[in-house]
């Protein structure tokens, strides 16, 4: 056995201190942390999600339409749901859209013709029909009056459509009174709505804007982009992102005239982009089969803060301070640590 | 340093006389010139350097796989004697600046020091903590932010260890040491980062008229420190075990106009944790690596020497998928030759 020495103790409170002193602290990223509040099957691949207070829509693909209850939000409460037989859908269901004020929601059959369901009516799901073209790639709802609504539609045969619907009380029953299609550049499938401006996605041909002034819609510009433009967010910045599949996003600000445009920014240049979803600084990147992205908004290229792989994630929505990604294992919903 | 202060009055207690008196003693500082060759500084494949010649991307800034470096160093060693003259305390530091002349990002420096309390022969309790800043390994996707853009892959090690030696019987003795890595990743590799404690056993016998042969076995654990802390690059468990025996033999008879000689043969065995069925890369994953090492040495004037090594370092790794043993095995030629001048500076 060794006996340590006195003297040797020196040596080892050395040691010690040394030690102490002698560590160093890891090198760190500006990565943000994606932690995982709820995950909810949804028997069909979810393709997009609409938040409404406590009330959360899915399309779910092949099982047709879902209503999730999040007022306890670790553990969502499915309220009803409609297959696509109920819905007299073949395909599946690839987008949905609730307009609170009317209580009206509107679901999309891929590739196909809008759905209308009346949710003003209690607990009652009404279906009303399908209305507008076929080869309909997305839509915007935007409620007019208590009575009145109108839909704008990227229709991938005639360009942008526009279908507006009034309620007749005497009847119980809404009626289109109005409608028009305005030729695009390309074969439109995507569109978003900020205040009066509408923008299109043109796939290969980039994007188009429309300026509506007073009900009066005309063709503001059309800027071509890399890659397959494939959807667009505007934010109430006057920014607008516009995921281009392969070739990432874009950022750019929006205007009335190209001049207002002045540059556009690239970035997740090598992830498959196909939805860009924006909460202040916080932009989240949907990036099908390479999952979630994460950037931090900038005055100029956003900052990467991490590629999240959560599965294949068609869309992303946030709401509340959380992240509700649209993916085929589910819905998912998770909040950003910075 | 307060603490300085206070670790050399605890030495000055150490005996009566102050601690300004033991340090009354030379300093021998040596200056060490190295040349250098390594034949795959970037530890590619078979599979990779036939790649790199439609991808050139996978050689980052580099244009060969093979570079020749220089090294510079500087040491100083110092014995303070205690007034029982057979006990010693011992300082030793040591800065190395290198530099691969067609890599450019593998430039470094490292440093290590060292402070032993000798209290006989072969009996000696010394702390060492060494650094390495830097250090470019090569150019790796960033899983975190990218499916396909390479950036710079470094990392910095900080090791401490803690060494005990005491012999067994007449030129027969025994080492063991604990040892704490500290080896963190620069940007935007962080999730590599790895805490890894390591203990080591050696047996050495000197031989009169031979030299020295040891034997030496190691066995470390590794634990990835930043697991599941990035994004999409840290979902996999980079934790390791590993195992590995040393066996160096010197020769100091002298032969064929040198003074000393020897070989040494280094087998290392590292069991990765991860299991991960999706990523067939680096599930079940693990690599045995030998190195063979060859050196002679000789005085050319009492403050003048030279050294010289040549070493065979061989990869293999282990998976239960074919290609992943073939993109992971590599094999290393190095052959360098080192040049120390000594010199002693003495004030009294």
């Amino acid at each position: 056995m060794t006996v340590i020495k006195y003297k040797m103790k020196y040596l080892i409170i050395f040691s010690i201190v040394a030690s102490f002193f002698g560590c160093m602290e890891p090198n760190t990223e500006d990565i943000w942390t994606l932690n995982k509040v709820a995950h909810v099957e949804t028997e069909g691949y979810c393709r997009d999600v609409f938040i409404s207070g406590d009330s959360v829509f899915v399309a779910a693909g092949q099982a047709g339409i879902q209503l999730w209850d999040i007022s306890t939000i670790t553990a969502p409460t499915l309220v009803w749901k409609k297959s696509l037989s109920e819905l007299g859908a073949i395909k599946e269901i690839s987008q949905v859209e609730y307009e609170v004020s009317i209580q009206q929601l509107f679901v999309l059959e891929s590739n196909e013709r809008p759905i209308h369901i009346d949710l003003s009516k209690g607990d009652t799901v009404t279906i009303l029909g399908q209305f507008s073209s076929e080869k309909t790639k997305e839509f915007r709802v935007v409620t007019n009056s208590a009575s009145s609504f109108t839909v704008y539609a990227a229709d991938n045969d005639d360009g942008l459509k526009i279908s507006t619907f009034e309620y007749d009380s005497s009847f119980g029953l809404w009626f289109n009174t109005a409608g028009e299609e305005i030729a695009s550049v390309g074969n439109p499938n995507g569109i978003d709505i900020s205040g009066n401006e509408i923008v299109l996605t043109l796939d290969q041909l980039g994007i188009e804007t429309f300026h509506n002034e007073n009900g009066l819609i005309t063709s503001s510009y059309h800027i071509d982009l890399e890659g397959n433009a494939r959807s667009v967010t505007m934010t109430s910045e006057e920014r607008m992102y516009v995921a281009c599949e392969e070739a990432g996003a874009f950022w750019m600000w929006t205007g009335a005239t190209i001049t207002d445009v002045e540059s556009k920014t690239q970035f997740a240049k090598d992830l498959f982009v196909t939805h860009v979803a924006v909460n202040g600084d916080q932009i989240a990147v949907s990036c099908a089969g390479n999952g979630l992205a994460l950037y931090k908004r900038g005055n100029n290229k956003p900052a990467e803060r991490g590629i999240h792989d959560i599965g294949y994630v068609y869309h992303s929505e946030f709401s509340n301070g959380y992240l509700f990604a649209a993916t085929r294992e589910g819905l998912q919903i998770f909040e950003i640590e910075e | 340093m307060k603490t300085l202060i206070r670790i050399l009055i605890l030495f000055s207690l150490i005996n009566g006389q102050s601690w300004i008196d033991y340090l009354n003693s030379p300093v021998k500082w040596s200056v060490g010139l190295t040349n250098g060759y390594d034949s795959n500084v970037l530890r590619l494949s078979a599979v990779e350097k036939e790649e790199a010649a439609l991808n050139k991307s996978i050689l980052g800034s580099a244009e060969t796989f093979d570079s020749h470096y220089a090294r510079f160093s500087l040491s100083a060693f110092k014995i303070i004697r205690l007034s029982d003259r057979k006990k010693q305390i011992q300082f030793y530091g040591k800065g190395n600046f290198s530099n691969y002349t067609q890599n450019e990002n593998r430039r470094y420096w490292s440093g290590n020091l060292k402070a032993t309390y000798r209290w006989g022969p072969y009996r000696k309790l010394e702390y060492s903590i060494r650094h390495l800043d830097s250090y470019y390994i090569r150019d790796y996707i960033d899983r975190d932010i990218s499916v396909d853009e390479l950036a710079n892959c470094s990392f910095t090690d900080r090791e401490q260890r803690l060494l005990m030696s005491h012999p067994l019987k007449k030129r027969l003795w025994l080492s063991g040491f604990v040892g704490f890595t500290q080896r963190y990743f620069d940007q935007p590799f962080t999730e590599f980062d790895l805490n890894i404690v390591t203990t080591t056993l050696k047996v050495s016998k000197k031989f009169r008229g031979f030299g020295t042969i040891s034997l030496e076995g190691t066995y470390g654990v590794a634990n990835n420190i930043s697991f599941g802390k990035t994004a999409k690059a840290s979902d996999l468990d980079r934790s390791y075990k590993h195992m590995e025996w040393y066996l160096p033999v010197s020769y100091d008879q002298g032969i064929a106009g040198l003074d000393r000689v020897g070989f040494s043969i280094r087998r290392d065995v590292r069991i990765y944790v991860a299991e991960t069925f999706t990523d067939p890369l680096h599930s079940g994953r693990s690599h045995t690596e030998v190195k063979f090492d060859m050196w002679g040495e000789k005085t050319l004037l009492d403050n003048l020497k030279i050294k010289g090594t040549l070493r065979y370092r061989k990869r293999e790794t282990d998976s239960r998928f074919d290609w992943v043993s073939e993109l992971k095995t590599f094999d290393q030629i190095q052959a360098w030759v080192t040049i120390e001048w000594d010199m002693i500076y003495d004030r009294y």
